[in-house]
């Protein structure tokens, strides 16, 4: 039986990006958004863990956790497998997990920020796409 | 200023995948492109090197013999100094990003596509920033290169703009107004004749991932929630409303 456990993490406050220590093997699914994919690689960068990616499923396979997620734009699928340590990944769709942990988001740059003065949302990156006729 | 650019290239979506079983598609030499992303950050940082005549680009492919025909197409764009190199594994996202951590030296600016390639869907950027200690801007958009260069993304319904004083990393994304320009025909001629050099980066310590199945998808479609919207104007005003609030809470 494997002893991988998953947590779901939330991004959340100007906390350090420290983890805290947690039982291994461990895997950390971050949201599959700017905001977690930064942090998703920061703490990878500072813990050396490995990644896997954009997840689309993942299950224990005796000691291993296995994931899948595609790649060459959609037209490939690769599943992963992973032994031992911490690994970190993405999702869109949060896999049930063991548990959540909120994480804070890595120090932010100094911006400026302006209104956006078009408020019109480009057709890549609307979640939603509206089609009439 | 010395800027290094990262081109991941990807296959051509023009061709079929043909896969080999259990492995990962061949990057054939005929076939390599640049993704939009990768278009996007040279173009970022061709217009610095416009508007500050003395910025250095360096220019990196992977991908060996293979990525030498991309390496050329972005020479033709008066990069002179572009270099191949080889990825050990180019699924395994800390291993990329600690290979290209190798050849960014004591660039300034490190600027590659969102997305580093086929194999990476976005972690390879902020990965690369954490292991360079560098700053980290990701998914830029546009370069305002004038004066003091600085970079802008949207987020939410802000402008964030961000000028470069220390080192950083920036992950660039497709952009209509970031459109990579069209090479000069001599300096495309010229392209063909250069020298393409080739980095040496070492192999990272393994991280215990492995490639355990590749599998093609092609012929698939992914499937989305569907469903018409009939009846009134006014009823399918409300259907919809309806349907943005649900989405949005």
């Amino acid at each position: 039986m494997t002893d991988w456990r998953v947590l779901k993490v939330r991004c959340e406050g100007p906390l350090p990006t420290a983890l805290p220590d947690l039982p291994r093997p461990l895997l950390l699914v971050f949201p599959a958004s700017a905001e977690g994919e930064e942090l998703a690689g920061a703490i990878a960068a500072e813990s050396g863990a490995a990644t896997v990616g954009r997840i689309t499923s993942l299950q224990r396979d005796d000691e291993n956790l296995v994931v899948s997620r595609t790649s060459h734009g959609g037209r490939v699928a690769i599943s992963l497998r992973i032994r031992e340590g911490l690994a970190v990944a993405t999702a869109n769709d949060m896999p049930e997990g063991d548990g959540e942990i909120a994480l804070g988001a890595p120090a932010g740059l100094a911006c400026e920020q302006i209104p956006l003065s078009d408020q019109r949302v480009s057709l890549e990156s609307a979640r939603i796409v509206i089609a009439g006729g | 200023m010395n800027i290094v650019v990262l081109i991941a290239g990807v296959l051509d979506p023009k061709w079929p995948i043909a896969l080999t079983p259990g492995a990962l598609p061949a990057r054939q030499i005929d076939r390599v492109i640049m993704s939009p992303f990768d278009e996007a950050a040279l173009e970022v940082a061709l217009r610095i090197r416009d508007a500050h005549p003395a910025t250095a680009i360096r220019a990196f492919v992977p991908g060996g013999e293979a990525g030498a025909k991309l390496a050329r197409a972005v020479a033709a764009f008066s990069v002179a100094d572009v270099s191949t190199m080889q990825l050990d594994s180019p699924w395994d996202q800390a291993s990329v990003a600690n290979q290209l951590a190798q050849l960014c030296g004591e660039a300034d600016l490190v600027l590659l596509g969102r997305e580093f390639g086929d194999l990476d869907d976005g972690l390879v950027p902020p990965l690369l920033a954490g292991l360079l200690g560098a700053k980290y801007f990701g998914r830029a958009q546009i370069v305002e290169a004038k004066n003091e260069a600085r970079l802008m993304r949207e987020s939410g319904s802000y402008e964030e703009w961000i000028g470069f004083p220390d080192r950083m990393v920036a992950s660039v994304t497709n952009d209509r107004r970031n459109r990579l320009r069209k090479p000069l025909m001599k300096n495309v001629m010229l392209a063909r004749q250069a020298s393409i050099g080739e980095a040496e980066v070492s192999a990272p310590a393994p991280s215990g991932l492995e490639v355990s199945d590749v599998v093609e998808l092609a012929g698939t479609r992914a499937m989305t929630a569907c469903s018409m919207i009939g009846g009134s104007p006014e009823e399918q005003a409300h259907a919809l409303a309806s349907l943005l609030l649900e989405e949005r809470s």
